[in-house]
């Protein structure tokens, strides 16, 4: 055992894996010596043999072959009268470090070239892999490419819209100050006011968009009344449209939902203004919630004239206009996409439809998980 | 005498358009570019009350609040966009009384200034033996804490009663979720207690409003908290 140490010493600046070699042959080693009484030559071979399996299976096949060659002489040192000389007596033995030698070549040879395959096919594997992420990222880039050039051509004419009342009026009331009516006026600086007011909101819906679709976007969600972020977008949509009539109609029970509110409330505020804006004066809009085993409902109604069918399943996509009527806004395509990317996050569904009691846009929102007023108190 | 108000915000056309609007009224107006100025401004003038824009190039507008709220004791209004709620209510919580958000109207802003001037000059003296507060359908007599809705005593929880008693303190200014647990609960809560004061409040709401969702007192500001309106 002292020379086996002294060995070890000595060979341990070579390399780690050469340590880890000679550690594996001295187990064995230590495993044989320890058991000898029991073992037969051919035990101790086997023992050997394992060390050479663990040592090919892990290392190079240089290290694996001095494995055996360790094995080999150790065998014959140690374990093979006369003890503690190279001296063979027996031909059996001489037989058993012939066998011990080509089986643990054999094995070398065998595990390396099959560590070789696998790790070819390892890579080859991941070449293709690479490969199929390279040309999927190129067709999300070209895409997001696609939606970015939409998006800002849309934004462009939007924003143009407004932009262009706002600059003709007041290029208008600059000049002719004097030669224009008190009640021309007023009424050309209400236009002023609103136009500024509908490019806030737009600038809204555009912030809202480009946040909803950055990666990083996590949707906050938090349990709040339904009444309360209907009443909230009734309220702020209600002084823009004061000869609109808006009619709530939500069931009495108290309706947690677990959301992002002011999101949702996106939703509706974008709704109502929809249909507002795509109805005719003087006719009523009506919100209404509806609750089942496990969805929640909410909708808006409109006495507008509604869209086409078959258009129906594209107004939720970006930048698609059905609704128009000669003398009405003209919309932004961005509202109703807003409103499907929010309601998106949530792991609801929105949709629309022509009803005997008007155009109707409703969302729905998974109601599964039930608030307890327990878990907070 | 006119009202001192000091505008602090970097961007010019809004600040002639604040000077401008306010102008007309009783007011005297002041007006800083910069964070810094404006609390130098603010020790000079002691105004009735501060507008803040929060996006302000040399301070964060987080940070001069809480530097003017150590000894300034009027009324603060901060300006924001409406996609910053959180900004919002970290402002208000770092001692703001009310937010605008932009874009907002003339009759916005000179409703929000006429309710911090009125706070102001009412600080202490609520709660005075007697007091009744009175608003539409709506009447608290504190004395004998009693509520009545159209002139009918309806019962609350006392719970629901303080609820009702801190948003007629601070009436017409917004109070946050986090400033009703306080007030109403006591000790600083985690921010999963809001809701608790969520439900309360629509509890409430359901005996005050005739309609709950489309309340005429009890307004909400989703995200913000709530405001018991004034106009």
């Amino acid at each position: 055992m002292q020379i086996l140490t002294g060995n070890d010493l000595k060979l341990l600046a070579i390399s780690k894996i050469y340590l880890a070699t000679f550690a594996i042959v001295a187990c064995c080693t230590l495993l044989s010596f320890l058991s000898k009484d029991f073992l037969t030559e051919g035990d101790v071979a086997m023992i050997y043999l394992l060390g050479v399996v663990a040592v090919s299976s892990r290392f190079s096949w240089m290290h694996s072959i001095t494995a055996v060659f360790l094995s080999v002489a150790l065998t014959n040192f140690l374990f093979v009268p006369p003890f503690y000389t190279f001296h063979v007596e027996n031909i059996r033995s001489v037989i058993t470090f012939i066998v011990m030698f080509i089986v643990g070549t054999v094995v070398t040879w065998l595990s390396v070239s099959l560590r070789k395959h696998n790790e070819e096919m390892k890579i080859k594997e991941a070449e293709k892999t690479r490969f199929m992420q390279q040309n999927e990222e190129n067709r999300i880039r070209s895409e997001k490419e696609k939606l970015k050039n939409d998006l800002l051509s849309s934004i462009a004419h939007d924003l143009r819209t407004p932009l262009s009342s706002i600059s003709g009026t007041a290029s208008v009331l600059l000049q002719k100050m004097n030669d224009i009516k008190d009640d021309t006026r007023s009424d050309m600086l209400k236009t002023i006011s609103d136009e500024a007011f509908r490019l806030g909101r737009l600038v809204e819906n555009i912030l809202n968009i480009t946040k909803l679709e950055s990666t990083d976007f996590v949707v906050k969600k938090v349990w709040y009344p339904l009444e309360e972020i209907i009443g909230s977008a009734v309220s702020r949509v209600e002084k823009l449209y004061k000869d609109r009539e808006l009619r709530i109609s939500i069931p009495d029970e108290m309706i947690m939902i677990k959301v992002d509110p002011i999101l949702i409330e996106q939703v509706i505020i974008n709704l109502l203004e929809n249909a507002a804006k795509y109805s005719f004066e003087k006719t009523s809009i009506t919100v209404y919630a509806e609750v089942s085993d496990n969805l929640v409902v909410v909708g808006v109604v409109d006495k507008g004239p509604g869209v086409k069918e078959t258009n129906i399943p594209e107004i939720f996509e970006k930048f698609q206009q059905f609704r128009s009527n000669s003398d009405m806004n003209s919309g932004s395509g961005i509202g109703l996409s807003v409103c499907k990317a929010i309601i998106k996050v949530h792991k609801g569904l929105i949709f629309a439809e022509n009803t005997p009691d008007g155009f109707k846009v409703a969302f729905s929102l998974p109601f599964d998980e039930t608030f307890k007023p327990e878990e907070v108190i | 005498m006119k009202h001192t108000i000091l505008i602090i915000e970097d961007e010019k056309p809004v600040r002639k358009f604040l000077t401008a609007g306010l102008s007309t009224s009783d007011y005297k107006i002041i007006e800083a570019e910069k964070g810094h100025e404006g609390i130098v401004l603010a020790t000079q003038y002691l105004p009735d009350v501060i507008l803040v824009d929060l996006g302000l190039p040399d301070i964060d507008g987080i940070e001069l609040i809480r530097e003017i709220r150590e000894w300034y004791k009027a009324s603060i209004i901060v300006i924001s966009a409406r996609w910053k709620e959180n900004e919002k209510v970290a402002a208000l919580d770092a001692g703001a009384d009310d937010y605008l958000t932009k874009p907002f109207g003339m009759n916005e802003l000179q409703a929000r200034i006429r309710v911090a001037l009125r706070n102001n000059s009412r600080t202490g003296e609520f709660r005075k033996d007697g007091f009744v507060f009175e608003k539409e359908f709506l009447k608290v007599d504190f004395e004998s804490r009693s509520v009545f809705i159209n002139s009918e005593k309806i019962h609350l929880t006392p719970i629901e009663y303080k609820l009702l008693s801190v948003m007629i303190k601070y009436a017409g200014k917004v109070v946050t979720h986090r400033q009703l647990l306080e007030e109403v609960w006591g000790g600083e809560k985690g921010e999963d207690f809001n809701q608790y004061a969520r439900v309360y409040m629509a509890h409430l709401r359901r005996k005050i409003e005739p309609d709950p969702a489309h309340p005429k007192i009890l307004i909400t500001e989703v995200g913000v908290g709530y405001r018991l309106t004034t106009d």
